[in-house]
């Protein structure tokens, strides 16, 4: 029945684990607060292991995918999320580390706060290009949209950071 | 979608993550140099783009939870994974995001002080390239920082380029001091050499392997450095040692005074 599917995963559990970062910052943009974003990521290697993956399937964007439509087919459905709550919890949860406190903390909770303002969809675009350096296809892949969809959004997440993190323009 | 119908964000941002068609990209180009409101523009848009990156990460600095990490613990791994606590990888390098190494640099350099775009562009429609440029590079951006004040050897984090470094510095015959560096990594890192003048640092020869355009691969052995860029370094050590690792502080920690 499971021809052609991973189960043991083998040493691609370590894939996995490397890749654990990635998908729990692609959770993050979906879900919008750490708490639902560790909860799907839980939720998404707990389907992997289950399920396993086809074989020869390059492991990080199958899981993006699953983690993408786990959010849309079962959290999404059975959660109503706040704006507000999530907004706050975007700007005030996530930790700057020592690198990052380069750029000031300030800036970085701007940026966090534009984020969270975002359409869900738009962040989930800009967190696949602009992080994980998806390509257009990918992400339109994972996210199951039309390239040009892809790009529109990704164009007016953009111009909507621009907006919001600058105070003067030109 | 041709770029009639695109809106000059979606063609921008599009161009930034190298998406845009070789077509495309060199009619925007072309509006980039004639248009600075346009590039004005690109750059906010970049910006937005960095702080992005910046906002997202910042998830990596809050631990991984204990029972995603239970769940793959029956080896190693997930100890290791702890140990190294947020470390980011990649989905795997793609050659659109690498072309953007020489925009990078063309922010740093052509693009500010608004000149010689066309030559840093050239290369990215053909093969392995020196590129004579040079310009000066602005004094807000990140590679001015880096040569003003990093060490060579040591890992600096750039908008954009990424991992970039100091190769070496050197003082040269006519007594500029110079240095060496690389933007990226491997077979995409843009090569450089920078001397330091009375108004800052001059960009005088940059280098970069471009992808092979038939199937996106790259050609150059990955960390080497292009013969070219070799060879405009040692005209101008003219035999002259580089610089120790004390006395490159000296010379930094002396505001690079002659």
């Amino acid at each position: 029945m499971n021809k052609g599917r991973d189960r043991s995963f083998g040493g691609r559990r370590q894939e996995l684990l490397d890749g654990l970062p990635n998908i729990r910052r692609f959770a993050m943009s979906l879900t919008g607060n750490l708490a639902d974003a560790d909860d799907l990521l839980q939720s998404t290697v707990e389907r992997l292991l289950t399920r396993g993956l086809p074989h020869e399937a390059p492991v990080l964007p199958y899981a993006l995918t699953i983690c993408r439509n786990l959010w849309v087919d079962d959290i999404r459905s059975r959660r109503t999320r706040e704006a507000a709550k999530r907004e706050q919890a975007l700007a005030g949860e996530a930790v700057a580390d020592g690198e990052r406190t380069a750029i000031g903390e300030l800036s970085l909770r701007e940026a966090q706060a534009a984020i969270a303002a975002l359409p869900d969809e738009q962040r989930a675009v800009l967190e696949l290009v602009s992080v994980e350096g998806c390509s257009y296809k990918e992400a339109a892949s994972i996210l199951d949209i039309p390239i040009g969809t892809v790009m529109s959004r990704l164009a007016r997440a953009r111009a909507a950071l621009v907006d919001r993190t600058e105070s003067g323009g030109e | 979608m041709t770029d009639k119908d695109m809106t000059d964000d979606e063609q921008l941002s599009a161009w930034l993550d190298g998406e845009l068609p070789r077509g495309e990209a060199e009619r925007l180009q072309e509006r980039l140099i004639a248009e600075p409101a346009l590039a004005r523009r690109m750059e906010r848009l970049r910006e937005a783009d960095r702080k992005a990156q910046n906002a997202f990460h910042a998830i990596d600095g809050t631990p991984m939870p204990q029972t995603v990490l239970d769940l793959l613990k029956d080896d190693d791994a997930a100890r290791s994974q702890q140990a190294r606590g947020g470390q980011v990888v990649t989905l795997r390098p793609r050659a659109p995001r690498l072309l953007q190494m020489p925009v990078a640099l063309a922010a740093s350099v052509a693009l500010v002080a608004g000149f010689l775009v066309h030559d840093l562009f050239a290369p990215l429609v053909g093969d392995d390239s020196a590129l004579p440029i040079s310009g000066i590079i602005a004094s807000d951006s990140g590679l001015y920082r880096m040569l003003e004040t990093a060490s060579a050897g040591d890992p600096v984090s750039l908008p954009d380029a990424g991992r970039a470094e100091v190769v070496l510095t050197f003082r040269a015959d006519d007594g500029d001091w110079c240095r060496q560096f690389r933007l990226g990594t491997g077979a995409s890192a843009v090569h450089g050499l920078a001397c330091r003048q009375p108004g800052g640092w001059q960009l005088e020869t940059a280098s970069f392997t471009a992808p092979d355009a038939s199937d996106g691969t790259f050609q150059q052995a990955a960390g080497a450095t292009p013969a070219a860029l070799e060879a405009a370094v040692r005209t101008r050590l003219g035999g002259r040692e580089p610089l120790g690792p004390d006395e490159e502080n000296q010379v930094i920690s002396n505001g690079w005074k002659k």
